[in-house]
């Protein structure tokens, strides 16, 4: 990263402009926490937009991995070639005048593959490969003129095939390989333009290449020269969301092959890939096709892995930065208000002889002062938004596992800083608050609006039935929410809840606005030991993200509280009532018991 | 070629050249009327009525009411804002019928078409090598009516984003995206865009101050750009003309000759004039690539109300280059 561009610490950028030597310095090592990822073996990566996803392929590349570990290309464990699926280069409005024809599988897989062998291609001119005497390069000519060839021939290349002359060195070789394939692409380009206003068939001439004919043997020959490593080649397919159904087909028929000893595929998603079908109709499935991970439930069961990632990101960025301070410092808490908790826990711990409700002192101090001090907010101000949103560790906590979660508000605090302030070496705790809070409210108004006549759009001619499932996704956040802060008030054993855990079989109807709430990022699913004690069942966490709109403790999401189906059907079809009745009833007797509703609310 | 002449539409009638066919677009927009209205006996000889089919009421009303008013000589054109494939079959026939008939002067009121549906007809014109076309496009006296300049909306939600047929582009895989975005009312839908592709680049395209709707409006905009470029990281920023298609075209391939080896991807979410702007780009230099987002819902009732004047203008398409496919009409 250039600093002199670098205008705020904390903006968002693509991973793949990061210089490598800026990943060296930026990137924090998660490969404890995702040790799939960097093994050998078909991967897939689930995770949220902004969950660090992009980052960890980038510092996966040869050029990051030889600076990261000192060694050169030869002695690194893997090669890495980054490809980033988006919707420019292969998801064309033209390609839809193939569904449905015989040409639709063939044409995307060489559609596809040619722009992989781009992509491999430049990752070998990245990686620069040195070649002191030549050796390389010769028998790369050797191959090229021979095995090659041949195999481009028989995929129907007719097109001459440039000479490789005997001067050119290894980086000359691996251009001119780019730029054939980078050709092709752009040959197909054409004919996907002449796709665009013809009903009928179009005919195409041009060669088609096949993974296991083409690509595949391409990559096992580059993998034996002394100048690759002698691991597996890893193709990082970021963001494979924007595939369309046929090309996803398409990769999960590569990901069936199981070569990963040669060559692994690690595919990242952002929890909406649109198939697990190969082209021939059959699921790939795991573990024996490959591993996956979702990177939300990492971080909501590990307490302090996400913390310390956190930290270490941000010491980073603010050294890169200039500004020496800590985490902590820069983002500081509103020290009256801290001060004001620790006198309510100085107390607490004072009464824990007579009235201690915890194993020790400490638990009862850390459980109830900060929901005390919240709860004397609202007894005098009734609104309880004097409770500033401020401080490193809540920030950490508010992010909900997401690290754009974290750094996006940061940006937007900072920004806000330097308007104020010629410098901004820490962030005010009311500037903190402020952002937060209007993130919440963002997070739950205009956002869900977005996505919600979105997700409407998506199914067409069943746009009523999807709003009608938004709309209860929206009661069930606001009577969950609703709830927690009930709970927060009380005098409860644990005030601090975030979640709850089905106590029975959960119907469709009420798994499908769940499930669209994970989907969303408003809830994360785990699961957790059943009441009986003889099993497990689904626990539902509401992201820490609106804490702030729920005046919520997000300093822990330790605590559930079970929850029977028909208490979740009224809470989304009768959020008022529901709320009603866990203010008169009290928590428990709601959500264990729960009336069907008649009729919805308005 | 002479700028857009901004004329009164009540002056509209005596101003207008003679043209075979009439286009323009059925919609919820009383704006859609009002070229129309003028032009009610002007001697075309063909007039298409273009309307989405996935928006049946506005078939009933806006469609209707527009064949009442040409009467035998209108012909409906179904399109689809869900399915480009669809939308462009129905204008390829609507146009090829028309040339086959020697139809060969066209006017287009392009105040109301969706700016999918007007670049996919713009470049139908280009492939059928049509050469008399002008162009209509009725002013807004106020958008998003009565709400304050920062609360106003035109549409809400976004569906599929997508590459406009026809405009797909030709990207270099190597190479790293810079996406340009010619911002409109809806400054959140220019995010939503950039989360959307994560490019390399971004250049933000704020309608000049003087062609804008209002000064706060203005204002509001220049916030906007002011947030992204906290949040984001290598944000440019550059000024358009939103009345004057060439001067938008021009714009644009400034902004996109700032940045050499990338791949170029530009969302017009301007005014229509701007888009065709967008557009004479593209059909010159077909590296680069449009994209359209879906909208989900329109601020139906209160999206406009119109104005009194409207931009009169011819604008040459670019010739097709030999490297691009032709269909014979």
């Amino acid at each position: 990263m250039n600093t002199t561009d670098m205008r705020n610490p904390f903006a968002v950028q693509t991973p793949e402009d990061i210089s490598a030597d800026d990943i060296r310095s930026l990137f924090v090592d998660v490969f404890n926490d995702f040790h799939n990822i960097n093994k050998p073996g078909h991967t897939f990566l689930h995770g949220p937009r902004g969950s660090g996803k992009s980052m960890m392929f980038r510092y996966l590349e040869p050029d990051c991995q030889k600076l990261v570990q000192g060694v050169g290309l030869n002695a690194l464990q893997f090669f890495a070639v980054y490809v980033p699926i988006k919707n420019t280069e292969l998801k064309l409005t033209e390609l839809q005048r193939l569904e449905n024809q015989n040409a639709n599988i063939v044409l995307n897989e060489h559609f596809l593959l040619t722009y992989v062998a781009v992509r491999l291609c430049a990752s070998l001119l990245k990686a620069q490969v040195t070649d002191a005497n030549g050796e390389h390069a010769a028998s790369f000519k050797s191959y090229y003129d021979t095995d090659l060839r041949r195999a481009f021939l028989r995929c129907g290349w007719t097109d001459p095939l440039p000479e490789l002359p005997p001067s050119a060195t290894i980086n000359n070789s691996f251009k001119l390989l780019q730029d054939i394939f980078t050709d092709q692409y752009a040959t197909l380009l054409t004919y996907v333009r002449r796709l665009a206003f013809t009903s009928g068939p179009v005919t195409y001439t041009g060669p088609l290449c096949g993974y296991l004919d083409f690509l595949l043997p391409l990559m096992k020959k580059l993998k034996e020269f002394a100048f690759m490593p002698s691991g597996p080649i890893f193709l990082l397919m970021d963001d494979a969301d924007n595939l369309s159904r046929v090309q996803a087909s398409i990769l999960n028929s590569w990901v069936s092959c199981r070569t990963s000893a040669d060559v692994s595929i690690k595919i990242s998603t952002q929890l909406n890939y649109k198939t697990y079908l190969t082209v021939h109709g059959r699921t790939i499935d795991t573990p024996h096709d490959f591993s996956q991970i979702d990177i939300s439930s990492v971080y909501t069961s590990r307490k302090r892995g996400y913390h310390d990632r956190v930290s270490q990101i941000v010491h980073k960025r603010l050294t890169m930065y200039g500004i020496n301070r800590t985490p902590e410092e820069f983002f500081p808490p509103a020290q009256e208000q801290e001060d004001k908790i620790k006198a309510i826990a100085q107390e607490l711990k004072a009464r824990w002889d007579t009235e201690g409700r915890g194993f020790r002192a400490s638990d009862d101090m850390v459980r109830y002062a900060r929901p005390t001090y919240i709860t004397s907010l609202l007894g005098t101000s009734k609104s309880g938004s004097t409770y500033k949103y401020a401080g490193f560790d809540q920030l950490v906590h508010i992010s909900s596992g997401i690290i754009r979660y974290f750094l996006e508000p940061a940006s937007l605090m900072y920004g806000e800083m330097r308007s104020r302030h010629a410098e901004a070496t820490e962030i005010s705790p009311e500037i903190q608050d402020q952002i937060v809070r209007s993130q919440a409210d963002q997070f739950l108004f205009s956002e869900f609006d977005r996505w919600s006549t979105d997700e409407a759009d998506k199914e067409e001619g069943a746009s009523a039935k999807v709003l009608d499932k938004t709309r209860r996704l929206r009661n069930l956040i606001q009577s969950l929410g609703g709830t927690f802060h009930q709970i927060l008030r009380s005098d409860g054993s644990e005030r601090r809840v975030f979640s709850v855990a089905l106590t029975d079989e959960p119907t469709q109807d009420v798994l499908e606005v769940f499930d669209l709430g994970v989907q969303y990022g408003y809830f994360h699913q785990s699961a957790i030991g059943n009441k009986e004690g003889t099993g497990r069942t689904r626990l539902y966490v509401l992201t820490r993200r609106l804490a702030p709109f729920f005046t919520l403790d997000p300093t822990s999401f330790a605590g559930y509280k079970f929850v029977t189906n028909d208490a979740l059907r009224e809470a989304m079809l009768r959020p008022k009532t529901f709320l009603g009745k866990v203010r008169r009833s009290g928590v428990d007797s709601v959500l264990e018991t729960g009336q069907l509703a008649l009729f919805e609310e308005d | 070629m002479p700028k857009p002449t901004k004329i009164l539409l009540t002056d509209l009638r005596g101003r207008v050249h003679p043209a075979d066919v009439f286009v323009c677009s059925a919609s919820f927009e009383s704006r859609s009327q009002s070229v129309p209205e003028q032009l009610e006996g002007v001697a075309f000889t063909r007039v298409l009525i273009c309307a989405n089919e996935n928006f049946p009421h506005v078939i009933k009303q806006g469609a209707k009411q527009l064949q009442h008013r040409f009467g035998s000589i209108a012909r409906l054109v179904s399109l689809n804002t869900n399915d480009p494939l669809r939308t462009a079959d129905r204008l390829q026939e609507a146009i090829d019928d028309a040339l086959r008939s020697n139809l060969n002067r066209f006017l287009v009121d392009i105040t109301t078409f969706t700016h999918e549906s007007l670049l996919i007809l713009l470049r139908i014109f280009q492939l059928r090598g049509v050469d008399s076309i002008e162009f209509l496009y009725t002013t807004a006296k106020a958008y998003s009516i009565g709400d304050p300049d920062v609360q106003k909306w035109l549409t809400k939600g976004i569906g599929e984003v997508r590459s406009v047929l026809g405009y797909p582009g030709r990207a270099v895989p190597s190479h790293k995206l810079h996406l340009i975005i010619m911002v409109g009312f809806e400054a959140d839908r220019a995010e939503r865009l950039l989360q959307e592709y994560e490019p390399s680049k971004v250049s933000l395209g704020l309608g000049a101050p003087d062609s804008s709707i209002s000064p706060d409006h203005y204002k509001a905009n220049k916030l906007f750009h002011q947030r992204l470029i906290q949040k984001y990281a290598n944000v440019l920023e550059f000024t358009f003309s939103c009345f004057d298609p060439e001067a938008a075209r021009d714009a644009l391939r400034a902004q996109a000759l700032r940045l050499p080896k990338h791949n170029v991807l530009i969302a017009a979410l301007n005014t229509k004039i701007s888009t065709l702007g967008a557009a004479l780009l593209a059909l010159e230099d077909d590296s680069i690539q449009l994209c359209y987002a879906t909208a989900h819902q329109y601020n139906e009732a209160r999206y406009s109300t119109p104005g009194d004047h409207c931009y009169y203008f011819a604008t040459a398409l670019p010739v097709l280059l030999p490297t691009q496919p032709t269909v014979a009409p």
